[in-house]
Order: structure tokens, then sequence, then C-alpha cells
């Protein structure tokens, strides 16, 4: 199962690679990165249809904004889940994210546990 | 001619003896005589004339020069008179509070005397029509002033008598005598208007006093004699009463002035502090919005900081458990061909190094192991397993520190974040008894729960007539948790210091006319005086390093005035710290 992870911090795919260390390697899930809103719509064009299932992005990036790839992901591709990402979780922010379509709204600095409970659940409703 | 005379010649003409010629010049001398005579008749009747006149006009310049030496006399009275109210009215006039009033007794005191009134105590009454009392100020025999007296308008009988008198404007006359005084000083000490007889009496009590009061505009001024005054005395009395009158007054206006320009100051002062208020929290509004940004900007960094840290721990810990597994699987190994070899009778030097590595080759990981094994052994080279066990220990304990301090960091940013924000909520009736019941509870069950737990005693004194009352939970809710945990902290540090402490919070809360009052009392160790003010100010915090952020109180009283409520903090170092929040 793939997930797409967009956030304009680099170090993001060095994170998420390491926390999620034994359930890439027990092939349970694949990880993507995407670097901004754009780089994600490319991704997700390259396969038809595309490879991901989830993704969580960060709200707060320069050019295209996670929320207007919320959007796009959702009026394109209605059936991959979009979770949001922010260090912004205000509830203005929160209620765009959800209104949008959002899934969930994550907050930063990011609670592992409850992102791996999250992908734990998709699993088990692909299972 | 005068008749003795006459007889005189009668009788020589009748004499025969006398011849003609002599009787013709007798005759001449009688009638010279009689010249003389009628001439030194005159004179004397002239003499006596001028004298009569003289004496008339004598009387007369004596009479002038008496009237002369009146005029001069009252003039010298009236002027004595006029420099004694001139002096009156300078030494009011120069009085600015209620305290150098007191100087009123010795001044007319000294007044009396250059007027030369006669008088053995005196002194003035002020009517305090607002008060409803009389300010009484009096003297002692020997012309000291006894502290004010304040006498109620009811009450006392004297004093009901001169105020009757004064409002009509009448002099008030009343006779004493000794018993009476003795009563009047009695009265005076029972109802605590005077505190020692012996100052008021000053040696003894007057057998016989006259009291005199002459009204003025204000007042009564008060001569006290042994004997009735006279009319002069009275009028006397009373021009010095009059004179005390303007110069009171004078000193009431510039009373009243000092009390207003008193006022406009303080006003000017709030509107200053209101104004510097107002800049201050422009300032922090903008400071807010900066501070929102850079919390936020903060946190992305933080992200990495506090998930980089928590993986790096499982990492090490994935590490630890591999090179553990190992060890595990070779002392396995060893301890069989230890067995074996036992059974065939060699010796345990067989497990010196130098014979080892041929059986270590039984190992999927001969080099791992025979680290391991060099290790244990602690000789040759290569790697140290227990150095390198401890430096993961170690750097896991790093690892950590530094999540430990970035979730500081965030706790840091979170506040600020609640700070710049402000709330949304929306003001709803609560029921204020369950919310303080259920949050002094959890912030107890916390304490219990986190580091370093005390017992506390917890005594809750919640006012049943409290209902409902408007506010926002989520934000109220945290003032609770906040003073308690506040508190909790103080009473924690002062069982460290003093062995014999009982921890108590006391929660209570009161129903006013128009507000609410919460009071949250602990017996820790107070505030100490020169941070008092300080410690709602934003960043200000007592406590050490990672134990907090300073923005606790500073948050909780934003949260309180967004209630329409003010924090008052009572303490007392060693004793009790007080915090009463009021809403109205």
């Amino acid at each position: 199962m793939k997930f797409l992870i967009v956030d304009d911090e680099k170090d993001v795919e060095m994170l998420f690679r390491q926390k999620f260390r034994k359930e890439i390697r027990s092939g349970l899930i694949e990880l993507e990165f995407a670097f901004s809103g754009k780089e994600a719509l490319e991704h997700l064009q390259n396969s038809q249809p595309p490879d991901v299932l989830y993704i969580f992005s960060d709200i707060n990036m320069p050019g295209m904004s996670g929320l207007e790839l919320l959007e796009k992901v959702k009026i394109q591709f209605p059936q991959i889940q979009v979770s949001m990402i922010s260090a912004y979780g205000d509830d203005d922010n929160y209620k765009k994210a959800i209104d949008s379509g959002a899934k969930e709204f994550f907050t930063k600095p990011i609670d592992f546990n409850t992102l791996k409970q999250e992908v734990q659940e998709m699993l088990d409703e692909n299972a | 001619m005068k008749s003795h005379l006459k007889q005189l010649l009668e009788m020589l003409e009748g004499v025969e003896s006398i011849n003609d010629q002599q009787l013709e010049e007798m005759k001449k001398i009688i009638q010279s005589v009689d010249k003389d005579l009628t001439i030194a008749e005159f004179r004397l009747e002239r003499t006596i004339k001028v004298k009569r006149t003289t004496s008339i006009l004598l009387e007369e310049t004596i009479e002038e020069l008496e009237q002369k030496r009146i005029a001069v006399e009252n003039l010298a009275l009236e002027s004595s008179r006029q420099a004694s109210l001139d002096r009156i009215r300078a030494e009011i006039a120069s009085m600015r509070s209620t305290k150098d009033l007191q100087q009123i007794t010795p001044l007319i005191w000294k007044e009396l005397k250059n007027l030369e009134i006669p008088f053995i105590r005196c002194g003035v009454f002020i009517m305090d029509e607002e008060e409803q009392n009389i300010h009484t100020y009096l003297s002692t025999p020997n012309g000291n002033s006894i502290a004010v007296l304040h006498l109620p308008y009811q009450g006392i009988p004297l004093a009901e008598n001169i105020l009757s008198a004064w409002k009509n404007q009448i002099i008030y006359h009343e006779h004493w005598d000794k018993k009476d005084f003795n009563n009047w000083t009695d009265n005076l000490i029972k109802q605590g208007y005077i505190q020692s007889k012996e100052i008021y009496e000053s040696g003894s009590s007057p057998e016989n006093l006259e009291l005199h009061f002459s009204p003025f505009k204000q007042g009564m001024l008060y001569i006290g004699n042994i004997e009735p005054l006279s009319e002069e005395s009275l009028n006397l009395g009373q021009s010095l009463a009059e004179a005390f009158s303007v110069a009171y007054d004078r000193y009431e206006d510039f009373k009243r002035l000092e009390t207003a320009k008193e006022k406009v100051e303080i006003t000017l002062r709030e509107l200053r502090a209101a104004q510097e208020q107002l800049i201050q929290q422009e300032k922090l509004a903008s400071l807010g919005q900066l501070t929102a940004g850079i919390a936020h900007e903060i946190k992305n960094p933080l992200n990495f900081v506090n998930n980089f840290s928590e993986v790096s721990i499982e990492l090490i810990e994935e590490i630890k458990e591999e090179i553990l597994k190992e060890e595990a699987k070779v002392a396995n190994r060893q301890e069989r061909v230890l067995k074996s070899k036992t059974e065939t009778g060699n010796d345990i030097s067989y497990l010196e190094p130098e014979t080892m590595p041929h059986l270590l080759d039984i190992s999927p990981n001969p080099n791992f192991s025979k680290e391991c094994n060099q290790a244990k052994s602690g000789t040759g080279s290569g790697m140290d397993i227990t150095l390198i066990l401890e430096n993961l220990e170690d750097i896991k304990s790093n690892l950590h520190k530094i999540h430990e301090h970035g979730s500081r960091a965030d706790g840091i940013v979170k506040s600020m974040l609640m700070h710049s924000r402000g709330s949304d909520g929306i003001l709803e009736l609560t029921p204020l008894n369950s919310i303080i019941k259920e949050y002094v509870n959890l912030a107890f069950h916390g304490m219990r729960a986190g580091k370093e737990p005390i017992n506390v005693e917890i005594d809750m004194q919640l006012d049943e007539k409290i209902g409902d009352i408007p506010m926002i939970e989520d934000d109220f809710s945290r003032v609770i948790l906040n003073l308690c945990n506040n508190a909790f902290d103080a009473m924690r540090s002062k069982t460290q210091i003093s062995s014999n402490f009982n921890p108590k919070l006391t929660v209570k809360t009161q129903s006013e006319t128009h507000s609410v009052i919460i009071i949250i009392e602990d017996n820790g160790h107070g505030i100490p005086h020169e941070i008092k003010d300080k410690i709602l100010q934003p960043f200000f915090t007592t406590k050490k390093g990672t134990q907090g952020t300073g923005l606790g109180l500073s948050i909780t009283n934003d949260i309180v005035k967004a209630h329409r409520g003010t924090i008052e903090i009572e303490t007392e170092i060693g004793l009790f710290t007080r915090f009463i929040l009021k809403l109205t």
C-alpha cells in the first residue's frame, strides 16, 4: 500500500522512512515523497490509476498550499484519502481542511503514534 | 462806707473831747480806710471770680484729658485686638492639614491672653454637618492642646446644647461646679473620647466653671472662666470668634482646593496609566501576531528535533537488542563447548583466547563472536562491547534529553500561541461550583500521577448559592488548573525545607451581590513582596530551568480579564498565598 507524503521540508523523508522502517521493511507499506503540491500532482498523474492510496500533506508550502492540493486531489482523484499535517492547528485551518474533504488533521510536532494508528487502520480496511 | 466805719465815725462825732480839726482828720482817715477796704474787697471779689473760672477751666481740661486717655486706651485695645485677629488669620491661613488644626487651641489661648479676656480654659468646637460630628479642640488649663475629640451630634447633653445654640447663632452659657466637670470628664473617658483624665484636668478640676460659647459660621468658640464674663469680654470673644471664622473659611477653601487638586492628580495619573496600558496592549497585540508567526515557524524544526530524537532512540534500542541477541548466542555456544570439554576432562584454560578461534568458526558471525569474547576477556584489540553498549546508553540518554528539551520548547511555543491567539470561545452559562470541583480534582490527580507527588489536604468550601455563571469553560478550567498547579508547586518546595508541614489547599467560592469570588489558597512558601507585582507578567517565572515557561499566570490573568474579572494576590512569606478571583 502506497502513501504519499507532501512537505517542503526535505528532512521529512528521512524522518518518515526511519519512523516507518519496520512497516517498510516488512513490505506492509511503501512511502513516496513530494516536496511541493505541484510535484505531488505530477506524481499522481504519472501512473493511471495512481498507485497512491493515501496522502499526508503539509499545509504551509511555497507555491501550491496543502489546502489547494487537497481540493485538486479531491476533484481529480476522489478515491485517494488525504490528511493534513500542519503546525497551524487553529480552528480556521482545521475547518477549511475538513470541509474540503480531508480525512484527518494532524498537528506538528507530529505524534507518530497516532499517525501509525491511522496507517494501521488504513491497512486493516484494505486488507 | 462800711457800716462799721460809719458807726466809728458817728461815735467820733459824738465824742465832745475831740475838736473839729481832729474829727475832720479822723474822718479823712476813716474815709481813706473805707476806700482801701472797698478796693481790697473789689480785689478779693475779682480774685475769687478768677479762681472760680480757673477751676471751671481746669475741670473741663481734666475731663477732656480723661476722654482722650480713654480714647487712646481704646485705640490701643482695638489695635491689639486687631493684631490678635490678624495673627489668628495668618496662623490659620498657614494651616494645611487637620493635624495643623490641633494648633488652634494654643493659638486661641495666646490671643485670649492678649485680649485680656479672663479665662482658665478655652477651645473650639467645629460642627461637621456631613459626619454629624463636633470636632472639638480643647486646651488644658496650662494652654496645651488635648488631642482633638470627635463628639457625636447626639448623645452628649452639652454637645446637644451647644449644637442647638450654634444653629441659632446665639451665645450659650452654662455653669458647672466641680461635680459637673468631673461627670463630663468621666463621661468622655467612659465613651473613649479621651484617654487620660490627668492630662485633661492637668492637676485639679475647677471648683467653678462658667462655660461661654460664642457662635461663628462653622462652630463655637469656648471660653471657660471661674466667673461669668463681662459684656465687654463676651464681645471681644465674639470678635475673636468671627476672625477665627473668616480664617477657618479660608482654611477650608484651601483644603477643598487641595482635595480637588489631589483628585485631579489622581485622575491624571489614572489616565496616564490607562494610556500606557493602551500602548502596552497595542504593542502586545502586534507582538502577539509576531509571536504567533514565530511560534509556528519554530514548530517545524521542533517537529524534527523531537521526532528524530525519538526515532533515534528506537534505532539504538534495536541495535542494543541485536547486540544482546548475538551475545546470548555466543554465550550459549561457549557454554556448550565448555560443557563438552569438561566432560572430556580438559581444564578451563581451554577458554583462553588463543585456544578459541577454531571453536568460534561455528558462529554465523565469527568476527562478532570473537570481538564479544575479546571484550569479555578484556584482552586483544578490536571492539569493546561493554564500551559500545555504554556509549549507546549515553547516546540514548542524550537523545532523551534532546527530546525532553524539544518537548519543553514545544510547550513554550504552545503557551505562546495560546497567549497571542486569545480565546474565540463564547461565554456560556456554566455551573461554577461543579467546574471548580472537577478541575481541582483533575489538578490534584495530575499532580499525584506526576513527578514528586505530595500529600495535600483539599478543603473545598463552595457557596451553594452560586449557580450558573457565564464563562468559557475551556479557558476558565485552565485558570483553575493553573492556580492549583502553582499551589501544589509552592507546597512541594515547602515540604522540601520543613519536615513538619501539612500541605493544604483551600478552595472557596462566595456569592456577593454583584459578583462571585473564587479563592484558591495554599499554605506554601508565599510570594516575596518584591516580585508580587511581576508574577502576572508574561515570561516571569521563579521556577528553575525546565520547570516553568513563565506564561501560566499571565495566561490566567488574561483569561480572568476576558471574564470581566480581577485577580488579587494576598501572601505572606512562609505562610500562605491566596489568589482571589472576582468575577462581576
